[in-house]
């Protein structure tokens, strides 16, 4: 029997889903700017050791607190100045934003994976799994992220991996409540049915149907958890249960150049402006994201 | 026991609970109320009814993906348990109503297409791609959609897809719920005529879901009219369309309005009361509504009568026919 | 002596403008319907039938650009009327049901005010004068307990009763003419023969105008006078009802009914008639017949040529350059295809 041939020969008509996204995001001027901006940040720390005149930890008692070149008194020497310990405050930027950088993506990947994991089996099994997650949720919202980050890390001690667990530990809720919102949606989909119906294991599904459909949700709140990791850092550090010196964080920067702060101003307001850049150039990109990846048309 | 029908339902009930609010006490909506019905090879056995009958919930048990609060569901002859999961799911496969959300927008129609197949483990890759490309073909899809995502393809076409779907296991029944109610109508006959066709060939039985009687007098070979979870009528699609008995099924087909110029519009005479699943009539569930209906209908369910033309559930029909 | 028809559109062109670009919805309709006649106009999805008619009633978003030769309803030009004064004649003299009942009831309101407010608002009436009205129109649609519906929400009544709901308010204000927008769609295949029932009885009682949109034939044999088919935001046929489904002149018209099963005429299990192909975008430069891509008997003229709607008949017209001839072969449909 010959098949059938009631399809005439058409163009297909609009992108793929992944190519309408790409498209869309591009033409954002929020995820532009955002973007670009972070992209620079990346590809600063990147190459810190390239940039850098010199090393971040290196001090140099005589050439303590310069200023930056564009104020008297500084020199092409030391871009940015020194610091109260002659370190180079360009390096020590760079290397201090590689530490915010690290901290802003492993915590988000962290909270991002304990947050969509718990969000999905919420909004797909439904009844008593997601009354724990709702309540385990309710509880984490309950909880003064600072306060509690602070007690727990004066407690272990501050390092570099202690901030990344303990925000990782704290920052899951917005993934579980956005991914299981969207979970509960795509539940009560035919093609989940259809993926039942083929004999398709729950994990399997899980994986396959449920979570490529979240992933827009997910990027947008990857994106703000980073933000909000990276003021985290800075605040902790600066209260000295952080990140501990010598290692060059924003907030430890800040602290380090309070007591100079009328004389000295640029010691805490260049690590400031950075971090205010940063958390912008997230935010926008996020915000961008969210507009973008909003109810898609089906 | 074996029987060659190659679906049974054998007194199957649903009920739900339900509670409006966190204090109101709890109520039973009995979705399907002790139902049995039979589906053998090369049959095409249309499940008629509207809103509220009970027969999407009667298709995800079949489905599998409710179990049934009582009775039980034999697929060729054995009932249903964890074993058996993995064979039943190549035997009986399903097209759902809507071609929008039955499938995944992030995924290529031809990992659509041979997923039942990875997950079966039905061959290496290049098999598989050799099989997703003949059943596409059969169903009329050019070669080209492979790549492509559903969002590109049409109403009409991405149900080709989800037709494709369900024929890459070869099963033996396919599940039809309402596949043609959400297309337009140039696009339903496409379709339609592609269901016919494929029975033909490749020897399928339909379990067909619909609310639409002229498709179903033009494709079914029996029918079974379900009223708030019971099947009130069924028989062979000549008996049910010629001699309908049940009142019910009468109005029902009163309302299918045929092009039929210079007619007007029937007055089926039903009344405006719609039946309240969570508290259905005392005795015959569909007394309150029938143009015929007696006193002891309100009082008494009536018996169920089988005779070789069919069955029925009514009062008007105490004997059966012989 | 020939009376003006009660409603006469001409060149009607709607368009969208959206981020793909001008989306031309409607394309050059015009037709008339006489004084207490249906016109049933009849399409698939994109054909532009729903945009019409909330083109007429100048319900269009902001987006749209709507422009016409002529827009007449009932003597009045509503080509000349702003915003405000459209809104009035909507209200007073104009009535649209649509398709979901629950998206046009105030689900905070209940049936009651809702219904007053018609009449207070449109027709002056106090409240209790309209509330009086309003149990006398609920029992009229065949709702029964109608005083004690007064006071529920729409969340209470299932889809049927509140399609009777609405067609009640729409009516209580007894207006000349009245838009249906597949008002049963979305309703049971019974539910909706009585709802039809009841539109009919009551448009041929208080004499109005009626325009019914929907995709089904069958409704349309069934309460149409007149019939206007459209594809692709264009008007193809249009013709008395009789002699539509008798003799239709264009290939898609024959098609479309060449498509639907008939108990008792096509023969089951056989092919059904089909229409290759599906609908076309409405996007971009648009050339000739809407139709020709899916026509088996198109010709290059056919894509190319700006086709005008031609009269063929007494009271019919088709746009199409080989309209079917009368005595063609006849309707395979009825004996069915294979």
């Amino acid at each position: 029997m010959s098949p059938h041939t009631d399809i005439i020969s058409e163009t297909v008509r609009e992108p793929g889903p992944w190519r309408l996204l790409a498209g869309r995001m591009l033409g954002h001027k929020g995820v532009v700017i955002g973007g670009a901006i972070l992209i620079l940040v990346i590809l600063a720390a990147l190459f810190a050791p390239l940039l850098a005149q010199h090393g971040p930890f290196q001090q140099s008692l005589a050439d303590r607190l310069q200023p930056p070149f564009w104020m008297r008194g500084g020199s092409a020497d030391y871009i940015l100045g020194t610091d109260h310990l002659g370190r180079d405050y360009f390096s020590r930027l760079l290397y201090g934003a590689r530490v915010s950088l690290l901290i802003g993506f492993t915590t988000a990947l962290i909270s991002g994976t304990i947050g969509t994991f718990l969000g999905i089996i919420a909004g797909y099994f439904g009844g008593r799994t997601d009354s724990v997650v709702m309540f385990l949720v309710t509880i984490k919202l309950s909880i003064p992220t600072i306060l509690v980050a602070l007690a727990i890390v004066q407690l272990v001690g501050g390092s570099l991996q202690t901030v990344i667990l303990v925000l990782g530990f704290l920052l899951w809720h917005q993934f579980a409540v956005v991914t299981r919102a969207t979970t509960m949606q795509i539940r009560g989909m035919d093609f989940i049915t259809a993926a039942e119906t083929v004999g398709c294991s729950t994990p399997r599904i899980l994986a396959t149907e449920v979570l490529p459909n979240v992933l827009n949700q997910v990027i947008v709140v990857l994106t703000l958890t980073m933000a909000s990791a990276i003021l985290i850092e800075a605040a902790l550090s600066f209260l000295g249960v952080g990140v501990q010196p010598p290692t060059p964080s924003w907030g430890i920067m800040i602290a380090e150049g309070k007591q100079h702060l009328f004389f000295k101003p640029w010691l805490v307001m260049i690590p400031g402006v950075a971090l205010l850049l940063v958390v912008l150039a997230i935010n926008l990109l996020g915000d961008g994201l969210r507009d973008v990846t909003a109810p898609e048309k089906r | 026991m074996k029987t060659d029908a190659l679906l049974e339902l054998r007194d199957v009930s649903r009920s739900f609970i339900v509670r409006n609010g966190l204090f109101a006490p709890k109520k039973q909506l009995q979705a399907v109320r002790g139902v049995s019905l039979k589906l053998m090879p090369g049959d095409v056995l249309a499940l008629v009814g509207e809103s509220g009958c009970g027969k999407t919930t009667l298709a995800k048990m079949l489905l599998d993906t409710l179990p049934p609060s009582s009775g039980q569901i034999l697929r060729g002859g054995s009932a249903a348990n964890a074993r058996n999961r993995r064979e039943r799911t190549r035997q009986l496969q399903a097209v759902f109503q809507d071609p929008y959300s039955s499938l995944n927008p992030r995924k290529t129609i031809g990992n659509i297409v041979s997923l039942p197949l990875r997950v079966h483990q039905q061959g290496n890759p290049a098999e598989i791609r050799a099989t997703v490309d003949r059943i596409m073909n059969l169903v009329g899809l050019p070669p080209r959609f492979y790549n492509s995502y559903p969002n590109q393809l049409s109403g009409g076409q991405r149900q080709r897809v989800a037709i494709a779907r369900a024929l890459v296991l070869r099963p033996e029944i396919i599940i039809c719920d309402e596949p043609t109610s959400a297309l337009d109508v140039s696009v339903q006959s496409q379709i339609l005529n592609l269901l016919i066709d494929l029975r033909a060939e490749l020897g399928l039985s339909y379990l067909f879901i619909s609310h639409d009687l002229a498709v179903v007098e033009h494709l079914a070979s029996k029918v079974a009219v379900m009223y708030l979870g019971r099947i009130v009528e069924s028989g062979t699609a000549r008996t049910i369309f010629d001699n309908p008995r049940h009142p019910y099924t009468r109005a029902l087909l009163a309302s299918v309005l045929t092009p039929d110029p210079g007619k007007g519009v029937p007055d089926i005479q039903l009344g405006a009361t719609f039946p309240n699943p969570l508290a259905p009539p005392s005795g015959c569930a569909f007394h309150p509504r029938c143009p015929l209906a007696r006193p002891e209908c309100r009082i008494e369910a009536p018996p169920n009568v089988v005779d070789e033309t069919g069955a029925v559930e009514c009062h008007l029909y105490k004997e059966p026919i012989l | 002596m020939s009376v003006e028809p009660f409603v006469q559109v001409e060149s009607l062109n709607i368009e969208f403008a959206t981020a793909r670009g001008t989306i031309k919805a409607v394309r050059d309709v015009s037709f008339s319907v006489e004084q207490g006649k249906t016109l049933c106009i009849v399409g698939e999805s994109g054909s532009g039938k729903s945009i019409t008619s909330l083109g007429l009633m100048g319900l269009l978003p902001p987006t749209a650009k709507r422009n016409a030769t002529r827009l007449r309803v009932g003597g009045t030009d509503l080509l000349s009327l702003d915003r405000r004064a459209m809104a009035d004649v909507r209200g007073s003299r104009m009535a649209m049901i649509f398709q979901e009942p629950m998206t046009s009831l105030n689900p905070s309101l209940t049936i009651g005010e809702q219904m007053a407010e018609m009449l207070t608002r449109h027709r002056g009436s106090s409240r209790k004068q309209a509330l009086e009205k309003a149990a006398f129109w609920l029992e009229k649609v065949g709702i029964p307990a109608a005083t004690n519906r007064l006071r529920q929400y729409p969340h209470h009544l299932s889809g049927g009763l509140r399609q009777r709901v609405m067609i009640a308010m729409m009516l209580m204000c007894e207006p000349e003419f009245i838009i249906a927008d597949e008002p049963t769609t979305a309703l049971d295949v019974s539910i909706q023969a009585q709802i039809l029932f009841l539109l009919s009885s009551l448009q041929r009682e208080l004499g109005m105008t009626m325009i019914f949109i929907t995709h089904d034939l069958g409704v349309v044999s069934r309460i149409a006078d007149h019939v206007a088919v459209m594809y692709g935001g264009q008007l193809v046929e249009l013709a008395p009802t009789a002699d539509l489904f008798a003799r239709p002149q264009h290939p898609y018209t024959r098609g479309l009914i060449n498509c639907i099963p008939i108990p008792g005429k096509t023969k089951p299990g056989a092919h059904l008639g089909s229409i290759p192909g599906s609908i076309p975008s409405l996007a971009g430069k648009l050339q000739g017949c809407a139709f020709a891509p899916r026509c088996d008997f198109a010709t290059a003229n056919c894509r190319t040529d700006t086709l005008a709607l031609r009269e063929t008949g007494s009271d019919r017209a088709v746009r199409c350059l080989y309209p079917i001839k009368p005595n063609a072969s006849p309707d395979v449909a009825l004996e069915g295809t294979q």
